[in-house]
């Protein structure tokens, strides 16, 4: 494959990316003014960051992506075009037999503690995540590399163990396995709290369940598109905190997922809203394994029953957009059986047992909430629905021991869905927890693992989709939709991806 | 010095007992800490090898005694989910939950004290009835309602407080001060009440003395015979119940720490709980109690300054 600058990737990937132009460009700001240099920009998470070291901060979270973002940066980018951009790395090349990847790196980038950044940090940081002695969560989603090797001090060469159109999404996310971290730092065990990268703010403190302050770095390599001297991260759990907080003024930017405070917000006129819809969805687990739901004609009646719409409305007040797949781009018809309760009744007849169904759930309210909904539509459809409200590490306990009957679940956002797809599809999978075995599922699954180019890639995932939706194993529902809530002084929004704003670009208009 | 080795022992004994229910109980509650570390894409294999390294295949007599041995050293382990040493965790979030605590008893005693002696003075008088509803009023309204309203007041409306957060005192006497008092005052509306109740008690009791009278029959001024003549003696109910109350904000302004965002121990605490966060849960129980049973001999200490004869009956053993 040819050696591209810009790797204009129309199909290669399954992320909100399409959506995510759209709704980028319709929120953004036009004809943005002057950025204006200085001052602070605060903002809100909702959740502490675990730590920096992909060997003990698990995997990020939109909070952990928005601090980590500022410190560290990641070898490619993605424009609001959909093209990858260089970033640390300036260009890249596919071989012929598609088993490697070479990409050039961009010269005069040093980390904030002054050393420079060479093919051998990039190498060191994946092939520490792919030692398994090193037990990174990260690890999970780039499997398909065998290894980096350096060529010389900024050019490295990515081995796969096959032909795998997901590795440039893998590389250009601001995740555990994307961003670039100090190799030295690392080594010298300081990584996980005290965080060194290359990006355009360097870590000041962390000051646990309180805040992280990062500042502006003075020699970053392309500093003219940083504006703000420094950027306060508050932890602020409480959704209705973090709200106000926003409200009074005492921070700038919020991310949240409150019905109530976004439907709020979008009247307030004090206050700025920007909606991202990224790939990912909500997902309802059907246990294949179990009894009776090891029927296909039970689980489809399950799924019949079931009305996403409904659920979308009283749980999220319409701020979720509906989803017959989790993958964020048009796939075409992909067998999704919308609500129909005259169908459901119709299989529960067809079946001709009592059908009795446990469902576990989350013990917080939207848990609870959840749980009733469905109870009561099963309950219509003529099923009889038990609800076993569970603590959330609990959940996740029941359902990788497979103690569980019905369950909800996601599948979270990425640049590429496809390796959560193969992992709940592919039968011999660790992740593949509904226990549905199919032939043809697990020929789908390897053959969109290892295709040979971008689209066939995409196709096959909107297939496995299709025949997730008929083998009803598992329930997409609430598409990823981002609301980020801002003072309307804050400008330099752009599109982004993942649910995380690229507050490092930001500033505050004068007046 | 008997009466000083035999209430530190009984400290001992306490901490001894209260940090083998905690590790019992956290250890039965269902939930795993494995899971939550390895999130949601995790396989089992992962899990278990997080269970391993933690540690937590070890039987539970070990698991303490070797948590013990590492609390009398002075290491309290290490959080599970973030790495971070557990005294680290509480030292450095305990200043904010202190500074809580100071602020809100600084001021239920600064209401307490005056009402409580005005409605001791004016038993059953309209002014007493006035403190009483007023009283029972704030006591009713559970301090999250309390915050919702403040907040609302304070904070969005007339914009003269800040909403949430913590500013430490290096940025500034009153901006670290300004942070406390919306939080502070959610708590302190309702303790006062408590506060004048048993001062009121108390001190109806002592102005029915006979010196009292004595003191008033050779004319003594009302405010001297009530500050230094029946002050202390009605004092003694008012510094338990201060005590309790303060050992009670140690951990226990929860609700309070999480809706104004403040960094404690209290929300080091539950986030801890939430996530089998075991280590943190342990140190934080244990800070806890030390603290409770340190306040509550202080509270000792303070009846033998407060009164000779609690002097001279220890001395005497």
């Amino acid at each position: 494959m040819p050696n591209h600058a810009k790797h204009t990737i129309r199909s290669g990937f399954s992320a909100g990316l399409m959506m995510a132009v759209c709704s980028a460009v319709a929120f953004a700001v036009p004809a943005q003014a002057e950025p204006v240099k200085g001052g602070t920009l605060t903002v809100g998470l909702e959740t502490d960051v675990r730590g920096f070291d992909p060997a003990k901060g698990g995997v990020y979270g939109i909070s952990g992506r928005t601090v980590a973002g500022a410190i560290e940066e990641p070898l490619l980018m993605v424009d609001p075009d959909r093209n990858f951009q260089p970033f640390l790395a300036t260009s890249w090349q596919n071989s012929d037999d598609g088993l490697a990847w070479t990409l050039k790196l961009r010269k005069g980038v040093k980390y904030h503690d002054g050393t420079d950044f060479e093919a051998s940090d990039v190498a060191h940081h994946f092939n520490r995540i792919l030692d398994p002695k090193t037990k990174a969560r990260a690890r999970a989603f780039i499997t398909a590399i065998k290894d980096a090797q350096v060529i010389d001090d900024h050019t490295v060469q990515f081995n796969l163990k096959h032909p795998w159109h997901g590795f440039l999404p893998a590389i250009a996310g601001r995740d555990m396995a994307g961003l670039i971290e100090s190799p030295e730092q690392t080594a010298a065990g300081k990584q996980n709290r005290e965080p060194i990268g290359t990006g355009p703010y360097i870590f000041q403190e962390w000051r646990g369940g309180d805040r992280i302050i990062v500042n502006k770095n003075p020699d970053y390599w392309d500093k003219d598109k940083i504006n703000f001297d420094k950027i306060v991260y508050r932890i602020l759990p409480d959704p209705q905190t973090r709200f106000q907080s926003l409200k009074a003024g005492d921070v700038d930017l919020i991310w949240t997922d409150r019905g109530n405070s976004i439907r709020a917000a979008e009247k307030d006129k004090s206050v700025t809203v920007f909606a991202q819809d990224g790939a990912g969805s909500g997902l309802f687990l059907l246990n294949a394994s179990k009894p009776p739901l090891d029927s296909q004609v039970v689980r489809q009646a399950v799924r019949f029953a079931l009305n996403q719409k409904a659920v979308n409305k009283i749980l999220w007040k319409d701020t979720k957009n509906f989803a017959e797949h989790p993958l964020g781009i048009d796939c075409g018809d992909v067998a999704y059986p919308f609500h129909n309760m005259a169908k459901a009744k119709e299989l529960v007849a067809q079946y001709g047992k009592p059908i009795k169904l446990e469902m576990i759930h989350t013990t917080t309210p939207r848990g609870r909430e959840l749980g009733e909904i469905y109870q009561q539509l099963l309950k219509k459809a003529g099923m009889e629905l038990v609800l076993a409200p569970v603590d959330q590490s609990i959940l996740v306990k029941r359902v990788f021991t497979n103690k569980y009957m019905m369950s909800g679940w996601r599948v979270a956002d990425a640049l590429d869905i496809g390796p959560q797809l193969f992992g709940l599809s592919y039968s011999k999978s660790p992740y593949n927890i509904t226990r549905y075995k199919s032939p043809e599922m697990d020929k789908l699954s390897l053959g969109m693992r290892t295709a040979k180019d971008p689209k066939t890639r995409i196709k096959l995932q909107c297939e496995m989709a299709k025949q997730i939706n008929i083998a009803s194993n598992m329930a997409f529902g609430g598409a990823n939709r981002y609301y980020i809530v801002m003072q309307p002084n804050i400008k330099g929004m752009r599109g982004f991806t993942m649910g995380t704003a690229y507050v490092w670009y930001m500033w505050r208009e004068k007046g | 010095m008997r009466y000083l080795v035999g209430r530190f022992g009984h400290l001992i004994t306490v901490l001894f007992l209260v940090t083998v229910l905690t590790f019992l109980l956290v250890n039965v509650l269902p939930g795993d800490i494995a899971y939550d570390i390895a999130g949601l894409d995790a396989s089992e294999a992962e899990v278990q090898a997080i269970r391993e390294d933690l540690g937590l295949e070890r039987p539970f007599v070990i698991r303490y005694f070797d948590w013990l041995s590492g609390v009398l050293v002075g290491d309290w382990g290490i959080s599970y989910r973030t790495g971070e040493p557990v005294t680290e965790a509480i030292l450095t979030r305990f200043p904010v939950s202190l500074e809580l605590m100071i602020v809100t008893q600084l001021i239920a005693v600064l209401l307490a004290v005056p009402l409580g002696v005005i409605s001791a003075l004016r038993a059953n008088s309209k002014v007493d009835r006035v403190v009483t509803v007023t009283g029972f009023f704030f006591l009713s309204v559970p301090a999250f309602m309390m915050a919702i309203i403040l907040i609302y007041i304070f904070g969005l409306w007339l914009n003269w407080l800040p909403v949430t957060g913590y500013e430490s005192i290096s940025e500034g006497l009153w901006t670290n001060v300004r942070t406390f008092i919306l939080p502070a005052l959610s708590i302190a509306l309702a303790e006062w009440t408590l506060l004048t109740r048993v001062l009121r008690a108390d001190m109806i009791g002592v102005l029915q003395e006979d010196y009292i009278s004595m003191a008033r029959a050779k004319g003594m001024p009302m405010a001297r015979i009530l500050w230094v003549h029946a002050m202390r003696p009605s004092s003694f109910s008012l510094i338990t119940l201060l005590g309790l109350q303060v050992g009670n904000l140690i951990g226990g302004s929860i609700i309070i720490e999480s809706i104004f965002a403040l960094p404690g121990v209290g929300r080091l605490l539950i986030t801890a709980i939430y996530t089998r966060d075991f280590m943190v849960i342990q140190g934080c129980v244990t800070f806890i109690a030390l603290g409770y049973v340190v306040i509550n001999f202080g509270v000792d200490m303070c009846y033998a300054l407060l009164d000779p004869r609690v002097r001279t009956a220890r001395a005497h053993g």
